[in-house]
């Protein structure tokens, strides 16, 4: 699994460009990714701009990343600091990662409207979990909208939640992502 | 001559249909619930079946699609549902609701769905690999992860391994590890059909219980046996003709296979270990597409072809050797000898049916019997201790054949034989006896005997008036060696150590003519009657199991023991099977297409395997493990005719008492003879009968009540699955404890406050009474004052010397004053105008002492004075007190006026005080006020300026 997984990266990160024409490869122009914690004391809120990824869509496979110290938005800048510090450990654990392949047989080539679901492999905080993700995918002259909503668990990714901030941060987190792709 | 196996003698079986508008529609998956029911996945949704008949479940509007392809239940009996649009739905208040899945569902039609020990949900699709589904979290295993190919057709797991059968071989995936450990097996490693349709996980006995082995059914080459441990195949079937096969399963020691375009194949196994094929067979031919092949509760196997489900009886009872109804009705008896060849009489001869394991087909072979002629019939076949088969004739004495050498021997009269009328021959070990029309002959087999040409011993019981009759249908040898006589009219003799002891009617046995006997494992020994059903004798009693205990009929004439202590009795309307231990009976009849059975004495041959002769040849039944009992359902309890959530409301109140309860016995070998037995308890403690399935009890009174219901197929319920439903009905309020203890209190209330107010009352006409007194006596005191009567005398005296007719005229007015006050001394109220009058004749009295000095302006109208009412002497008592206090004068004459004013009498006087009081001052105006509080709300008021002195007095009209 390791294997596959990296074989994607290298394939999507360090080649890309010499199969650029023919492989059909899109990638990130502008994305979004935000998430929300509701907790009954308290709701947090933050976003990042900083998404990087890309699209085979001739595979169907796929890479996404995000710098998680790129977040911004939350209540204080204490609780970003925190959340950079304490939670996602963003010095050792910098990106959030998912990567993998399409499960969905569709053609991306042609315009449309397309509800896929993307399996791999989803790291945060070094823990990576393998998910499911569907994801409502828009084609439209040459260019590939993604919109996707999700929840992730901070038990699945061993993020700790002390036990003084029990009410104010939740279990789970529920993220939006938002990326537009064009090709490469 | 030898004998085919002919598929258009196959039994006719059970045929069920779905009707329903949906046009083509085709049953796509079965299983049955743990309550019993089947559910059907069809092109047109969920169906339950009963036994009887099909029922659709509801959809959720969420779901797009109503192709079911997938049904599992869960070990919490979740249903779980897999659409052919990859649509996964559970079943939930009879509805099958669409599942909330965050990753979405799959794309492509669910192929099968697996629940596991640990919750855990397995889904194989036709494109997508399998799903996952644990924690509310879906997750994925296929090409990509190792699989071999994503179409997956069906699952198994066995000891934390998932094997799932795709187009593209076998796959092992250890899930004890992880999902994503997976082996996969192809043709490269002996695998001869990459396409693996179907997966049946084969019963593991003890000595493969280490490893898991399977059976698959492949696209074109049959079935193969496969086995995890060492990854080998066997057991294919050459030259596989059959097709695809869609649906295995195994029942006993065969093997059933639905295929696509042949209909079923059963593949017999020599033993239960399943290695060495006895026979195939194809049956069912008729029907296309079959699949689903399952096994219910009760042995019977089903399947589906199309939109029909198909009941056929299994391994449990097959047609094994069919002819036609000529040989039939030839036939007396029957034998299966030790090799397993089976025997039976035929056309002046006997037939041998053996099984020719190469060609896979049942053979016969004819003995023909010079001795028995067209009149001679042939009652009874033995096998002796030494493999001779023993033909016992009527009237040709017994013929004793070797079959080995083919030899026969002759027995008659003569060969000490006591009559040539051979009804039966039975046996244990060395121990052989002869029923005959003559008495009983016993025989005992030494060495020598093996070869038949050797003397037999036989010891006559010829006229042995202790055993009761000559004439004996049957004999049976027990486990402790006993012999047991079933005699024409005397009942049932027991030979046990030289002591023979006869039982008739005299213990119990209405039926004197016994026809068979056998014993069961527990050494009970049963016997048939005429007419009166089965015995059954434990040692001490004899316990009758006839039609009113659920036998099918009260003439029981073959009698055989099965391998699971079952008590196989034949009648005429098919065969009962008694479990021994219990005695509840279920049936194999016309329902299992058994439509005529041969009811010869010796028309069954027992033990392991039971073998009957059936009009349409020879059938086999295999005693099974499966039960017949049904199940039993409680499908809904109804209030008033609306449905009570079974899980959650449990108490009703008063008015809530028109209970309705249906139940669902569910049997799929009888559905027709489901009968209940049902019981309230907290109304009743008796078992009532009903065929019935919902029962309606108005007007229950409050109470703790349960409600138990069983269902059987014959009339014992004794043995039967049970449901139950306890509720309560509440006490209405008034019947509550707290609220008569509230009433009973409110009344104590009541009735303390209402004896309060009448001692209160009471008090007040006590003290109103005493007020009166003592008013009466003021104003007595007050007339009978010495001023008064001093004064008016002085008066008079004047007025007679002035005008003695003025003086009677002053008299009378002074005697008239008094007479009105004592006659209205005692009244309550009087009129105002009577009051006026006292007060007139009062001032008469006092102006002729004081003349023009003392005015009385009189300001109230006659018709005023007829209306209100008035205390007795009150206006007398002030006018009085007036004149009494005031100094009267011609400087300061005293005006006493009065006036109406809101219905209230004014009396008002000017003041003029005198200097010195009289006595008595104040009383007359406190008892005043007193009797009016008594009489009145309203008050007294009194008003005293320097100038005037105003007394309002209310008035009374007549109505208050």
């Amino acid at each position: 699994m390791k294997q596959r997984s990296f074989v994607v990266a290298i394939l999507l990160f360090s080649f890309t460009s010499l199969f650029a024409q023919e492989a059909k490869i899109f990638s990130v122009k502008s994305g979004k990714i935000s998430f929300q914690s509701d907790a009954p004391f308290e709701t947090i809120r933050a976003s990042s701009n900083d998404v990087k990824g890309l699209l085979e869509i001739e595979k169907k496979l796929f890479a996404f990343k995000v710098r998680m110290e790129s977040f911004d938005g939350f209540n204080s800048s204490l609780q970003k600091e925190h959340f950079n510090e304490n939670y996602i450990e963003s010095s050792k654990f910098p990106e959030a990662t998912f990567n993998g392949k399409i499960i969905e047989d569709v053609d991306l080539t042609k315009d449309g409207n397309y509800t896929i679901r993307a399996k791999g492999n989803f790291t945060v905080h070094g823990i990576s979990q393998e998910r499911i993700i569907k994801s409502d995918v828009a084609v439209k002259n040459g260019k590939i909208n993604i919109e996707s909503a999700f929840s992730v668990l901070l038990d699945d990714h061993n993020i700790p939640i002390p036990k003084v901030v029990k009410d104010k941060l939740s279990s789970e987190i529920n993220v939006k992502v938002n990326c537009e792709l064009e090709p490469r | 001559m030898f004998l085919l196996w002919n598929n258009s003698i196959a039994q006719i079986p059970a045929t069920y249909v779905i009707s329903s508008d949906a046009p083509g529609l085709k049953i796509l998956t079965l299983i049955q619930h743990s309550s019993g029911y089947f559910l059907a996945g069809t092109t047109n949704g969920l169906y339950r079946f009963d036994g009887h008949s099909f029922t659709p479940f509801a959809l959720s509007t969420q779901i797009k699609n109503k192709s079911i392809t997938a049904i599992a239940e869960d070990k919490n009996s979740l249903v779980w549902i897999g659409f052919q649009s990859g649509e996964i739905g559970f079943l939930k208040n009879k509805t099958v609701e669409l599942l909330h899945a965050e990753e979405g569902h799959p794309a492509v039609a669910i192929t099968s769905i697996l629940a596991d020990t640990s919750g855990r949900k397995y889904f194989s699709t036709a494109g997508e690999g399998i799903y996952y589904y644990k924690n509310k979290r879906f997750y994925n295993s296929n090409t990509d992860d190792g699989l071999s190919d994503n179409y997956v057709y069906k699952m198994v797991i066995e000891q934390g391994h998932l094997v799932a059968s795709t187009d593209r071989g076998l796959n092992i995936i250890d899930i004890g590890k992880s999902e994503k450990d997976i082996h996969f097996f192809t043709s490269a490693n002996g695998l001869p059909d990459n396409i693996v349709r179907y997966l049946y996980l084969k019963n593991n006995n003890a000595e493969n219980n280490s490893s898991a082995s399977y059976w698959i059914g492949m696209q074109d080459k049959g079935i193969a046996s496969f086995s995890a441990s060492d990854s080998t195949f066997s057991g294919f079937i050459k030259d596989w003709s059959f097709g695809q096969v869609n649906s295995l399963i195994t029942s006993g020691r065969q093997l059933w296979i639905a295929t696509q375009d042949k209909g079923i194949v059963v593949v017999e196994f020599a033993d239960a270990s399943m290695n060495k094929i006895l026979a195939v067979k194809n049956i069912y031919t008729n029907f296309a597409k079959a699949n689903n092949l399952i096994c219910d509760d009760e042995g019977n196997i089903w399947f589906t072809s199309n939109n029909q489900l198909i009941k056929t009886n299994g391994a449990r009872l097959q047609n094994i050797i069919p002819f036609d109804k000529k040989i039939y009705s030839q036939i007396h008896s029957i034998l299966k000898d030790r090799t397993g060849n089976i025997w039976v009489n035929v056309n002046k001869g006997l037939r041998r049916f053996y099984f020719d394991s190469l060609k896979q087909q049942w053979r016969a072979k004819s003995y023909i019997l010079s001795i028995v002629d067209d009149k001679t019939d042939i009652t009874s076949l033995y096998e002796d201790k030494y493999g001779n088969i023993w033909v016992g004739t009527m009237g040709k004495g017994i013929i004793i054949i070797d079959p080995v050498s083919g030899k026969n021997r002759h027995l008659t009269e003569d060969n000490l034989l006591v009559d040539g009328s051979v009804l039966s021959i039975t046996g244990k070990d060395e121990e052989l006896w002869i029923s005959s029309l003559g008495g009983a002959v016993h025989c005992n087999l030494g060495e020598e005997n093996k070869d038949i040409f050797q003397p037999y011993s036989f010891i006559n019981f010829k006229n042995v008036s202790s055993i009761g009759s000559n004439y004996i249908y049957s004999i049976l040898v027990d486990s402790k060696k006993r012999v047991w006589f079933a005699t024409d009219g005397r009942g049932i003799t027991v030979y046990d150590h030289g002591i023979f002891t006869n039982y008739n009617q005299g213990n119990g046995i209405k039926s004197l003519v016994i026809y068979n006997v056998c014993e069961d494992k527990n050494g009970s020994i049963w016997f048939s009657t005429l007419n009166n059903g089965l015995y059954k004798f434990d040692g001490k009693n004899f316990e009758n199991i006839s039609v009113e205990q659920g036998l099918n009929d009260a003439t029981i004439t073959a009698l055989t023991t099965d391998a699971k202590n079952n008590i196989i009795a034949i009648s005429k309307k098919g065969i009962n099977i008694i479990n021994a231990a219990t005695n509840s009976i279920s049936y194999l009849d016309i329902n299992q297409g058994l439509e005529e059975v041969n009811t010869d004495l010796n028309c069954v041959a027992g033990n392991d395997e039971v073998y009957i002769v059936g009009n349409k040849g020879i059938m086999r039944y295999l005693s099974t493990e499966k039960s017949l009992k049904p199940k039993i359902v409680l499908e809904g309890v109804q209030v008033f005719l609306n449905n009570v959530d079974l899980g959650q409301k449990r108490t009703f109140s008063y008015d809530e008492n028109n209970l309705t309860f249906s139940y669902t016995g569910i049997s799929f070998s009888h559905p027709d003879k489901i009968r209940y037995q049902y019981k309230l308890e907290g109304l009743s403690q008796e078992w009532i009968n009903t065929k019935d399935n919902s029962l309606n009890i108005p007007k229950l009174p409050p109470g703790n009540y349960t409600f138990r219901v069983k269902a059987s197929i014959s009339n014992e319920f004794d043995d039967s699955y049970e449901a139950s439903y306890s509720f309560l009905i509440q006490k209405p309020l008034w019947l509550q404890w707290w609220f008569i203890a509230m009433v009973l209190l409110a009344l104590g209330l009541l009735l303390y406050l209402l004896v309060k107010e009448r001692v209160k009352r009471i008090k007040r006409w006590e003290r109103s009474e005493k007020e009166k007194v003592q008013s009466q006596f003021e104003t007595l005191k007050s007339q009978v004052n010495p001023h008064f009567l001093f004064n008016s005398f002085n008066t008079l005296i004047s007025v007679i010397e002035e005008d003695q007719q003025k003086a009677v005229e002053y008299v009378e007015h002074l005697s008239d004053l008094y007479r009105k006050i004592v006659t209205y001394r005692d009244k309550d109220v009087i009129t105002l105008k009577e009051e006026i009058e006292i007060s007139n004749d009062y001032f008469f009295i006092q102006k002729k002492r004081f003349g023009d000095n003392l005015q009385f302006k009189n300001n109230v109208s006659e018709q005023e004075q007829e209306l209100y009412m008035i205390a007795p002497l009150t206006l007398q008592m002030l006018t009085e007190n007036a004149v009494k206090h005031n100094a009267i004068s011609s400087e300061t004459p005293l005006v006493i006026e009065i006036a109406i004013c809101k219905k209230s009498l004014l009396v008002k006087n000017n003041i003029n005080a005198k200097r010195s009081f009289e006595k008595g001052a104040g009383m007359g105006l406190q008892n005043i006020e007193k009797r009016y509080k008594l009489l009145t709300n309203e008050e007294v008021t009194i008003k005293k300026t320097d100038e005037s002195f105003i007394v309002k007095i209310p008035l009374l009209t007549s109505d208050t």
